[in-house]
């Protein structure tokens, strides 16, 4: 009896410190995010401005549109490049199987595939996908820099004549709580129906430079967005994980302390016992 | 008072002026232009170089950017502005490094020091890019206020 309480208070002091630890992970997944929201409410004028630019020009250039390469329909090969926003670090509860799922739904063995966080770059290389570069996510907010050379490959490829569209697998973030997996085009560019052109603007020099150099922008502002939006997803996911742990771990340990405390009773009660019946005889 | 407009500069990580102003003069391709408030609605590239802004209140002040785009449109003017400095090279090496890891990691899988070894590179390269970044930054951002 004496080893088997000293075992639960074993399990016990465990199932502790789990729960602290879990607590302290919750708790930076949680200031992580309150950083990320910030970041992602300074980028979203910025990012409005250059959707709106480019939907202007093109509803006042509907005869444009199509010869730019980046924008409209231009088949230069079946082949199209995916990029699959991960998390370097597991313990984000559902996250990364869902982009799993998402990934083994979306994805030939015959596209390209560009992968961000070590976790995607583990699943696609493993499951004989066409990896054509694996970038970090890191643990801290990416930095605006970081998406330069993730999207040079696309831009390299695009002039290679090699894909003819660019898709991004990442989790939106909708709220704390609710994270959605998603299949977001981003090239070619297609047109919002919905814009409402409101007079004609002087293009200088021509709308179709403006364009050609505006589109680069475009991708950047949307790619940025969609690789913030990941983060702020792999940290909300973290923190309803960590949480869940940490309640489990609550409940363990109280568990154990009631059974850790009649055992001790019981104990207690028979070394009594063993006393009264030793003075009667 | 019909002779000031509003201004917007705008960056990815948030705004960078943001208020009324008599007038501003921007670096775009063709030379300097100055926009006064009833400018004709116009949409341009913006080159290297300063943008002046003469706020409604307060003093002359410079704003240097790299690149953007000028949007003018009914007593309103917002730049999309770029203060990144892309360096060609250092992107090619970065991508480089990419896709050589990603070949290491299918040669093998299970060899951890070496992947340890390759996120150390990694890391260090991602901070030596963010360092030059930071002085390219500080030099050609000689904000004067």
């Amino acid at each position: 009896m004496a080893e088997n309480l000293q075992q639960v208070k074993k399990r016990i002091r465990t199932s502790n410190s789990i729960a602290q630890i879990t607590k302290a992970m919750e708790m930076i997944a949680a200031s992580k995010i309150k950083k990320a929201q910030s970041a992602v409410e300074k980028n979203k004028p910025f990012a409005d401005r250059v959707k709106f630019i480019v939907q202007k020009i093109l509803a006042e250039n509907t005869d444009l549109a199509l010869n730019s390469s980046f924008v409209g329909i231009s088949k230069n090969a079946d082949r199209k490049l995916v990029y699959v926003i991960s998390s370097d670090k597991g313990l984000c509860g559902g996250l990364l199987a869902n982009i799993y799922k998402q990934v083994a739904a979306t994805v030939t063995k015959d596209d390209y595939v560009v992968t961000i966080g070590k976790k995607a770059q583990n699943f696609c290389i493993k499951n004989g996908y066409n990896v054509k570069a694996s970038f970090h996510m890191g643990s801290s907010f990416p930095q605006y820099e970081s998406i330069f050379p993730m999207l040079k490959i696309m831009n390299n490829l695009y002039e290679a004549k090699e894909i003819s569209s660019v898709e991004v697998i990442y989790t939106n973030f909708k709220n704390r709580l609710v994270q959605e997996p998603v299949t977001k085009v981003l090239s070619p560019v297609e047109r919002d129906e919905n814009f409402v052109n409101k007079g004609d603007h002087v293009f200088e020099p021509s709308s179709k430079e403006v364009l050609d150099k505006l589109i680069p922008y475009y991708f950047e502002a949307s790619f940025y967005n969609m690789l913030m939006n990941a983060y702020a997803s792999e940290q909300a996911a973290r923190m309803s994980a960590m949480s869940n742990a940490n309640e489990n771990a609550k409940e363990i340990s109280a568990s154990l302390t009631i059974i850790y405390n009649k055992s001790r009773q019981e104990k207690i009660t028979n070394e009594i016992l063993d006393l009264a019946n030793g003075q009667i005889h | 008072m019909a002779n000031i407009y509003k201004l917007d500069i705008l960056s990815p990580e948030g705004s960078v002026f943001s208020g009324n102003v008599k007038q501003a003069t921007f670096p775009t391709m063709s030379g300097l232009i100055t926009i006064l408030a009833g400018h004709t609605a116009l949409v341009t590239n913006l080159s290297q170089g300063d943008i002046e802004v003469e706020p409604e209140t307060g003093e002359k002040r410079n704003i240097t950017i790299s690149g953007g785009f000028l949007e003018v449109s009914e007593n309103m003017v917002s730049v999309v502005a770029d203060f990144a400095v892309r360096s060609e090279d250092i992107n090619d090496e970065l991508i480089l490094k990419a896709k050589q890891y990603a070949d290491e990691q299918r040669k093998k899988k299970e060899n951890v020091n070496s992947e340890m070894a390759e996120r150390e590179l990694q890391k260090a390269i991602m901070a030596l890019k963010v360092l030059e970044h930071n002085k390219l930054k500080r030099k050609s951002k000689g904000v004067k206020y």
